[in-house]
């Protein structure tokens, strides 16, 4: 190749490097896929004779809290708290924890709601930012509602919050800003009812894209694709994860994330695992990896349950900006879980997590975007310098490119096959067409946010980076 | 020769790449054309759905509320030449179904005739004999959904069924032919009631309106922990006030938790009653 023999070694050993690291990627896809696939199956086939309902004929169903964090949400909050009270279920209240906002979202709630301040007996069983102010309404229409005052201490602080004043045994931990399926406790609740010898301890939902959907009054009335070519990227982005990717991993029993827009908890085994932990950006997958390490350092049988129905929808970034906010984010997220429960790399004390999940966390949603990266950069020196051929360059990246197509069609078709929520051949067409035009458009964005997540990392940034949101209508019609 | 060609290893890797890349080229090409496939199936079979239902909902109007006897209805060709197909049977008894549970007395019974003489009934009792659980399901969830007794033997001879949705749907179907003294039948039996099969078990019975059983007493003495739960809520619900001493015992007597919350819930209620 170049004549030299230590530079012929290095490009060997870098060659083969890549391509079994590039195999590995696509064949765990691919498996990942089939076993999603398999279990999607057997999940609507199950689903097809439940009636939700039927749950609301049990006096003791699961009480719940949902908490919702707030911060500068003034200009919807009032809105945003109507709609959550309206959910379909029984045994539930809603804590609104203000976290120090600097506008009117305080004065705004005491207004709508008839808010009087209420004695503080505030057990703080995880340790918090100081909380001022509880209030409760006078009207009781509006008797599920609680609001905390505090002082600001971020989102993790402000759920540690909301999980202190909780009274009830179940927590839903959601963004106020999301718009929820009416049933979603409903659906969230049902696997505490059947559970008989494992305890489950969480349970999550999927999370769509709202862009472009049609909302009235905090409901969602039409699923549409979104006409910002950078949220319908998201759209492709989202069916891939949430339906290839973790209904395998919850068939596996390697559930690492839940995501922290919805998802519910045992409040106890959250407390006594410590709660949110308030250093780092991830804190919805530090937690739940958490409350897993927690139930197996105590040998206690347990289940954490994913549902696969679109429950909860939000809205995606439409800006590049903002994107890469987000993804840096959601990487620094990753690295500190990943570095804080360290030990449970190749541990075979925790079973699946730590022989499957976590290493493939750690080498292909962390390492990824770092050998993809490098990979890209050497094979084009390499080509440069005429050691590998341009024709096997953009034959390689032509395979990169139809696979990446591949796994957004087996995503379509799989939302086809079950929940057809892009109901008109319009939608359809559009999210073939960005199918297309994601890898070229989106993936290279997301690796260089991601690069961005591990080089603020290193220089020390622990901000969320400003996620700005056009917002829904959630007036009531 | 070709082995010490030092570009024949990459031509020989080359060739891999392109068949690869033809695989999934094709592949994703495969996922798109059956994903349009999908919709475009689905979409005929709407269509062939809304005409089948506007037939149903006129012929079964016709036999409700004109009177017409239910034979002229199921000898209508419009009626009986639909009814070789599946979906259109399938149509038919989930419409009948759904008037079945918002209508009572004369119209109920008509309905029930209806379904019996018109062979839906025959359909659903073949879906009893299929292998896939998920029609067997549906089969006794039609003949319960019915009031059709004469398939309660039938129902019944699944019980024991290896799949635990089939074991449910039976003991909603027993409930719902013959009333929740049938539960009584499970006291000796290790099947586990979790909390999602009593909601729906409460949820039929307060939706039909299932009067109650005279034998709580059997059921409070199940060997069946699930059983006793599930007699406590009953108690609850029906709020047969003559059981909440003999429920006071059992809250003194019992270290279940599960039970002494709802042995709780139900007195505190009666105490806000009286």
């Amino acid at each position: 190749m170049t004549g030299t023999e230590t530079i012929d070694i290095f490009i060997q050993v870098f060659n083969f490097f890549i391509l079994i690291f590039a195999i590995f990627v696509m064949l765990s896809y691919l498996i990942l896929s089939i076993i999603s696939g398999i279990s999607l199956k057997s999940y609507l086939r199950h689903n097809r004779f439940v009636n939700y309902n039927a749950l609301l004929s049990l006096e003791n169903a699961p009480r719940v809290s949902l908490i919702a964090p707030a911060y500068n949400e003034g200009k919807t909050i009032e809105e945003n708290v109507r709609s959550l009270l309206a959910i379909n279920y029984n045994n539930f209240d809603v804590i609104v924890v203000n976290d120090g906002s600097k506008d009117n979202s305080i004065p705004v709630l005491i207004k709508a709601f008839n808010l009087v301040e209420k004695p503080l007996h505030y057990n703080e069983r995880i340790p918090t930012k100081k909380v001022k102010t509880v209030y409760k309404s006078t009207n009781p229409s509006f008797s599920r509602l609680i609001v905390v005052d505090k002082e600001n201490g971020g989102k993790a602080d402000a759920l540690n919050t909301g999980m202190n004043i909780s009274q009830n045994p179940y927590l839903v931990c959601i963004d106020v800003d999301c718009i929820m399926d009416k049933d979603v406790l409903l659906k969230l609740a049902k696997p505490y009812l059947e559970e008989s010898n494992k305890k489950t301890i969480a349970t999550g939902g999927v999370i769509r894209i709202a862009n472009s959907c049609i909302i009235k009054s905090g409901k969602l009335i039409k699923v549409k694709a979104p006409d910002n070519l950078l949220a319908r990227s998201q759209v492709i982005e989202y069916l891939r994860a949430f339906i290839l990717g973790r209904m395998a991993w919850n068939k596996l029993d390697g559930l690492l994330i839940i995501s922290g827009a919805f998802g519910m908890f045992d409040r106890e085994i959250a407390i006594q695992a410590g709660g949110y932990y308030t250093n780092t950006v991830g804190e919805d997958m530090e937690l739940i990896v958490r409350m897993r390490r927690y139930m197996i350092d105590r040998k206690k049988d347990y289940h954490v349950q994913y549902i696969p129905d679109p429950l909860c929808w939000t809205e995606a970034p439409e800006s590049y900006k903002i994107l890469g906010k987000q993804r840096s984010r959601w990487m620094r997220g990753t690295m500190e879980t990943l570095w804080t429960h360290r030990k449970m790399m190749f541990n075979p004390k925790y079973k699946i997590l730590g022989m499957l999940s976590y290493p493939y966390w750690l080498f292909f949603e962390y390492y990824a975007p770092i050998i993809e990266t490098i990979g890209i950069i050497i094979t084009f020196i390499l080509v440069i310098f005429g050691i590998i051929s341009w024709k096997f360059f953009f034959l390689f990246i032509l395979l990169v490119y139809l696979y990446a197509v591949m796994f957004s069609m087996m995503a379509l078709y799989a939302e086809e096959a079950t929940f057809k929520r892009y109901e008109s051949l319009k939608d359809l067409r559009k999210l073939t067409f960005i199918a297309l035009l994601e890898p070229i458009i989106f993936h290279p964005f997301t690796v260089f946010s991601a690069l961005k997540g591990n080089w603020e990392k290193i220089i020390g940034k622990k901000s969320w980076g400003e996620m700005t949101r056009t917002g829904f209508d959630k007036r009531p019609g | 020769m070709q082995y010490n060609d030092p570009t024949y290893g990459l031509q020989y890797f080359e060739e891999i790449l392109i068949g690869v890349i033809l695989i999934i080229g094709i592949s994703a090409f495969l996922f798109f054309f059956f994903t349009f496939y999908k919709r475009l199936k689905r979409l005929k079979e709407e269509r062939i759905k809304t005409a089948y239902q506007k037939i149903i909902d006129h012929q079964l109007f016709v036999y409700l509320f004109e009177d017409k006897p239910r034979e002229v209805i199921i000898e209508n060709p419009e009626f009986s030449n639909n009814l070789s197909s599946n979906l259109f049977k399938r149509l038919s008894i989930k419409s009948i179904i759904s008037l079945h549970q918002n209508y009572s007395g004369t119209y109920r019974k008509k309905l029930e005739n209806f379904y019996a003489d018109s062979g839906l009934s025959d359909y659903s009792l073949k879906r009893l004999n299929a292998s896939y659980w998920v029609h067997i399901v549906e089969g006794i969830r039609d003949l319960s959904g019915m009031n059709y007794q004469q398939a309660y033997p039938r129902i019944v001879s699944y019980k024991n069924h290896k799949n635990e949705m089939v074991r449910t749907e039976v003991l909603l179907g027993m409930i719902k032919l013959k009333g929740v003294a049938e539960i009584t039948k499970f006291t000796t039996s290790e099947l586990f009631l979790n909390d999602w099969v009593q909601s729906n078990i409460l949820y039929l019975i307060k939706n039909e309106h299932i009067p109650p059983p005279g034998n709580f007493e059997e059921l409070l003495n199940s060997k069946n922990g699930s059983v006793v739960v599930l007699a406590v809520r009953l108690i609850n619900h029906y709020q047969i006030a003559e059981l909440y001493q003999t429920l006071s015992g059992f809250y003194q007597k019992t270290t279940n938790k599960k039970l002494k919350r709802e042995i709780a819930l139900t007195l505190k209620k009666t105490e806000q009653i009286s």
